[in-house]
């Protein structure tokens, strides 16, 4: 009996030491036995008699065979628990401890190694971020050295590719200067050589506006704005014109020029003439640089519609490697030596492009270069090329009209146009002009877009509706195609980009007149 | 509510249960419980300490749970893949039972779920949800659509 | 073309050129208003037009550097806000200063 008590005693003041709490229930989980400290833990509604799951929150879930340890719970009061789920033949007894010591220490040691990774993860995914960004900074570097330099070759070049135009004209009005210096010598020769001095001087400024072109054009290669504008072009004045101004720079060379037209002096085709021009500058000037020795030959025939040239030279020639790049803009072979802004094939073979034709380049290294090319180039009869020549006194019986609500504007036209014999008879906008239209019979008109009270596309549109086949030329401040489009889409005869050349007019007039005088003879 | 270390899971619950959310970091030790309603549905919420460098998530707690929250921190893509190692000690411990993903903290920045994770959560044809306990997306709708495929088990 | 101008257009282009100081006062006008801060779409549409006007006429006359300068702004006038057009068209009125 003492033993019995004693344990007891002994018992109770273990727990009590222990701060040990327990609760006993039977297989259907019913409290049967609960220590009296459960309060201290927050334990506060467990009766006798109670189902221990609605009671005690971790409890949920077990049955009464249930043997499991739980460490560091926390219990309702907030202190950390240890819980121990102790079954046997019939009871199921949960014993629990003060476990807070234990879980401070813990709290602590576990919060300082969690922040540390978490710190280094941090760190590792910033190291990752900069490596990259260096990586790019490193890429970026690159591209700008390279744009660098592509410029500084760019810029060297060009202004090398000025400097021969330019000592040209300078220098022939330095001759001419001085022999107006010394006016003594009247002889029919003497004007003749001051007149070939300034057309040296015509041709090198051409060139030069050539090579701006070039620098312009580049900029409109990939928008599509080059815009072919075609004309009534004697093809063998041309080529021939084109000779003299790449003549001083291959006999500079010592190496031969030579050009063979197999066209007749008076053919007369329709084709853009300046951007023709412009490409054979390009082609024969780029075949002279690269030609140290020997010789340039420029071929071109006529047959059918068709124009064939072909400029070969004597150079070094072209690996099949730079085959592949030459046409790419601004490339240029590293060691050549040769100065020039990389821009002229690429160039010429878009404007060839554009006209309907194809460039190809042929090459064989220390042999030489071939490039050639075939575009449509219509030609005008012998009697329409009559025509042309004659027409200038019909224009002069064309009644014109011109739409412009700019005053400075028309009145320059009118004087211009007075001038070449063409007299206008001036409106300030579209309603006007229909009124005029309705009143007399025009050749030809020449109108603005942009005029108040009625623009100049709802006056074609008017005209269109009305049937009315007055050719009609538009005048517009804007280069956009599309612009173009809609005045042909609403019937224009023709399309100008302001600022007008009032010889450009001329020649579209000519143009009206020839249909004019083709209609009479059908 | 299990996942790694930092994850969230503290915060999911006591923005679920409390509607309550701090910044500050204080990692959980052992186990901490609480309990919310669903519908009809009383749910006992054991939000158990995530897996460290010191220990793994100690199996025992898993017993007698009908359901599992996985949690994942979007912004750490490591605690992604480590869901499927926790979901393997879970089946070891008390087979397969219904477990919906929360892939939390999506109101960072740098939270996104790349094509390898993805393709992890995709082949365990988990339910995935992008929560966040500091704003409280989806917070309730991962409880509700556990409690649903609890539910859907037991009918 | 290298022909002289006849007396009736060394006329009519002194007139034109006479008429650059009435054309900086308009461009100083439009600068007034739009320099309030915001511009609106209809003192766009006007700026747009004097400048149009002035791109047609001044290249026509062969002032090729007011036209190309006209144009520049006019491309940008549906995009620039008044801080970065008021400086533009005050280098118009310079240029057009600088030829009268």
């Amino acid at each position: 009996m003492l033993e019995a008590n004693l344990q007891q005693r002994i018992n109770a003041q273990l727990l009590d030491k222990l701060q040990l709490a327990y609760i006993c229930v039977d297989s259907s989980m019913t409290v049967v036995e609960v220590s009296d400290n459960l309060s201290s833990y927050g334990y506060n509604d467990i009766v006798i008699g109670a189902n221990v799951e609605e009671c005690v929150d971790f409890m949920f879930g077990f049955d009464a065979q249930t043997q499991l340890d739980l460490p560091m719970v926390q219990s309702p009061s907030g202190i950390t628990i240890s819980v121990s789920l102790l079954p046997s033949d019939r009871l199921l007894t949960v014993l629990i401890s003060n476990a807070s010591n234990q879980a401070d220490q813990r709290q602590l040691l576990q919060q300082k190694a969690n922040e540390n990774e978490l710190l280094v993860e941090r760190q590792e995914k910033l190291l990752t971020q900069l490596e990259q960004a260096s990586e790019q900074l490193e890429s970026k570097n690159e591209q700008l050295e390279e744009a660098s330099r592509l410029q500084t070759s760019f810029l060297s070049g060009v202004s090398h590719e000025f400097r021969t135009p330019l000592t040209s004209i300078i220098g022939y009005t330095n001759l001419v200067e001085q022999s107006l210096q010394c006016p003594t010598d009247k002889t029919g020769s003497d004007i003749q050589q001051k007149a070939d001095h300034l057309r040296a001087v015509q041709r090198s400024s051409r060139h030069l506006l050539s090579l701006v072109e070039n620098l312009l054009d580049h900029g409109k290669l990939d928008s599509d704005e080059i815009m072919l504008r075609p004309k009534t072009t004697n093809l063998v004045e041309l080529f021939q014109d084109v000779e003299l101004l790449l003549k001083p720079l291959s006999d500079a060379k010592h190496i031969e020029l030579t050009i063979n037209l197999d066209i007749d002096d008076s053919t007369i085709v329709v084709i853009d003439d300046s951007r023709l021009r412009q490409c054979l500058i390009n082609l024969l000037g780029n075949a002279v640089k690269f030609t140290d020795h020997g010789s340039v030959s420029l071929t071109a025939d006529l047959s059918g519609d068709f124009l064939s040239i072909k400029v070969a030279d004597t150079g070094p020639g072209i690996s099949d490697e730079d085959l592949q790049k030459i046409r790419l803009p601004f490339w240029q072979a590293a060691d050549t030596g040769k100065a020039g802004t990389g821009l002229g094939l690429t160039i010429t073979e878009r404007i060839i492009e554009l006209m309907g034709g194809e460039l190809e380049v042929s090459s064989v290294l220390s042999e030489g270069t071939q490039v050639s090319f075939q575009i449509p180039a219509p030609m005008l009869m012998d009697q329409e090329c009559a025509k042309v020549l004659n027409s200038k006194q019909s224009l002069a019986d064309m009644t014109v009209l011109l739409a412009e609500d700019d005053h400075d504007i028309a009145a320059l036209m009118v004087v211009m146009m007075a001038e070449r014999g063409v007299h206008l008879t001036h409106v300030e906008n579209g309603a006007l002009a229909l009124e005029a239209m309705q009143s007399t019979t025009f050749d030809f008109v020449l109108m603005d877009i942009h005029m108040p009270v009625m623009t100049g596309y709802e006056t074609l549109a008017a005209l269109q509706q009305a049937n009315n086949s007055t050719p009609v030329v538009i005048m517009s401040a804007s280069t956009v195609e599309a612009g173009r489009m809609k005045a042909e889409s609403l019937g224009c005869y023709d399309y100008l980009i302001k600022p007008v050349d009032v010889d450009d007019v001329i020649e579209i007039m000519n143009h009206v007149a020839l249909d004019k005088d083709a209609d009479h003879t059908c | 509510m299990v996942g790694d270390f930092s994850v969230g899971k503290t915060s999911i619950t006591q923005k679920f249960v409390n509607n309550v959310f701090s910044e500050k970091y204080l990692t959980t030790i052992g186990v901490k419980i609480d309990t919310a309603t669903v519908g009809e549905d009383k749910l006992i919420v054991w939000d158990v300490a995530g897996r460290d460098s010191l220990s793994p998530i100690n199996a025992s707690y898993l017993v007698g749970a009908s359901g599992v929250i996985l949690v994942a921190d979007g912004s750490r893509s490591s605690t992604v893949g480590g869901l499927l190692e926790i979901w393997q000690t879970v089946t070891n411990r008390i087979g397969s039972v219904p477990v919906v993903v929360a892939l939390n903290k999506a109101d960072l920045d740098g939270w996104q779920i790349d094509d390898h994770s993805r393709a992890l959560l995709d082949q365990q044809g988990w339910d995935v949800f992008a929560t966040s306990a500091k704003d409280g997306k989806n917070v309730e709708a991962v409880f509700k659509k556990l409690v649903e495929i609890m539910n859907c088990k037991e009918s | 073309m290298s022909q002289a101008d006849s007396p009736q257009i060394k006329a009519l282009k002194e007139r034109y050129r006479a008429s650059f100081p009435e054309k900086i006062e308009l461009l100083r006008q439009q600068c007034e208003t739009i320099a309030d801060g915001q511009i609106c779409s209809k003192q766009r549409l006007q700026v747009n037009e004097e400048l149009h006007k002035l791109a047609g006429s001044s290249g026509m006359y062969g002032y090729h550097e007011i036209n190309a300068s006209c144009r520049e702004i006019m491309a940008e006038i549906d995009v620039s806000d008044a801080a970065a057009l008021v400086p533009k068209i005050t280098g118009l009125m310079l240029l057009l200063e600088r030829h009268s």
